[in-house]
């Protein structure tokens, strides 16, 4: 009686989402908009493209890169980025940034291991300060942290390679308009030779957005 | 019958939450990732191949006498831009009093010091500092710059050692520092030492 019950419950949600999917792409209809019956639900294009620039000083000028390589730097060097988020798509957004993963290794494979083989991590010593522009106007979002201060604590279970942060969020992102996000990487200039032939990398950096 | 039940129970929820997806994306409540792979960050290291030594310990000597057996050189491989200065100290002996007495001196190149060296074209050792730097203090080796010679020669000056430095021991001393940025510290990457005297009847 129940798995009848059951399997009755399993076809009508099927054929719910069915109905919804096909009402939803308006297979039925020539038009932008479906009338359900119910409701009028506009169908919406929601996308972005993000480019990430960088440069020597702040001011620019930045220059578009495929990804973040510092592959060499001492303690006091900076270095200057941007993300171009456009918004491509038919509705308003608000857009987050975040640096997802991250996994220590020795800088040169032929130097000193010694400082990597002592727990030694690039996430203590690399500052982020970042701001967004927004309709022209720039907005703070990250003063002065270091990688594991933005981290903070990780959950059980959860290694640095699964960590996450963000250097902006809730980005308001109008259709078709372009906002950037500015940040820099800094070397911590109390930075010792304790931390001489390390290497950081981050496995991505992830823009999500979602209709504002 | 219970794992009918679970199987029609784990697809029900299977198909709420594909539909949820379906209704945000297409509602554009969520919209695709923006994603930038393959980042790193690297903070660079010193590698420093020292070479050159000084004669053998315990070798009687007199002033005039080479000290440097091999010419003490640098390779410089690093893979970041660096700092590097140069401390030689020796012994010399003075009368306070009546009593010869020893003392360590820092070697700055003034005219009338015991010890001779010869350092690479370029060092200097500026007014009122203790170490001898390339052109001044903010000189930078540029990374993997190569071979680069510091001393050449060095020995006690017979013009300037008098008859009490006669059957004395002796200790000359070079300490070879680098930095990767004026940032950090020195870091002594090797000390040099030669140790003779005469022999006590």
């Amino acid at each position: 009686m129940i798995k009848k019950k059951m399997t009755m419950s399993l076809v009508a949600l099927i054929g719910a989402s069915l109905m919804f999917i096909v009402a939803t792409f308006a297979w039925l209809t020539v038009s932008e908009y479906v009338n359900s019956g119910i409701t009028v639900v506009n169908v919406s294009n929601a996308d972005t493209t993000a480019t990430l620039q960088m440069a020597e000083v702040a001011e620019g000028p930045y220059t578009t890169v495929t990804s973040l390589i510092i592959p060499s730097s001492v303690p006091g060097d900076v270095f200057y980025y941007r993300l171009a988020i456009e918004n491509t798509g038919e509705v308003a957004l608000l857009t987050s940034v975040y640096f997802r993963g991250f996994t220590d290794a020795v800088g040169r494979a032929g130097g000193d291991p010694t400082n990597f083989n002592n727990g030694q991590t690039l996430r203590d010593i690399l500052i982020v300060d970042s701001y967004y522009t927004n309709d022209s106007v720039n907005v703070p979002a990250v003063t002065g942290q270091t990688f594991n201060a933005l981290i903070g604590s990780l959950p059980m279970g959860i290694g640095y390679d699964q960590a996450v942060f963000g250097i902006a969020a809730n980005i308001p992102l109008a259709a078709a308009e372009t906002e950037y996000v500015y940040f820099s990487l800094t070397v911590s200039d109390e930075a010792g030779t304790d931390y001489e032939n390390l290497r950081l990398a981050i496995s991505q950096i992830q823009i999500s957005s979602v209709s504002s | 019958m219970k794992r009918s039940v679970l199987i029609i129970t784990l697809t029900s929820v299977f198909l709420f939450l594909a539909s949820l997806g379906m209704i945000a994306y297409t509602l554009g409540w969520i919209a695709p990732l923006d994603i930038i792979t393959t980042n790193h960050v690297v903070v660079g290291d010193l590698d420093y191949t020292l070479s050159g030594s000084f004669i053998t310990d315990e070798t009687i000597i007199v002033p005039g006498t080479e000290l440097i057996d091999t010419p003490f050189a640098v390779d410089n491989d690093s893979s970041i831009s660096s700092m590097l200065r140069m401390q030689v100290t020796y012994t010399a002996y003075a009368y306070v009093g009546e009593v010869l007495t020893p003392s360590t001196v820092i070697y700055r190149g003034g005219s009338t010091e015991a010890l001779y060296v010869g350092f690479a074209s370029g060092f200097v050792c500026p007014e009122g500092e203790d170490y001898w730097y390339m052109t001044d203090l903010a000189h930078v080796f540029s990374a993997n710059s190569g071979p680069q010679d510091l001393i050449l020669s060095l020995y006690y000056d017979g013009d300037n050692t008098t008859i009490d430095f006669q059957g004395q021991d002796v200790t000359v001393k070079l300490t070879i520092q680098v930095s990767q940025a004026d940032h950090v510290s020195w870091t002594t990457l090797a000390d040099y030492d030669f140790a003779t005297g005469y022999p006590n009847p």
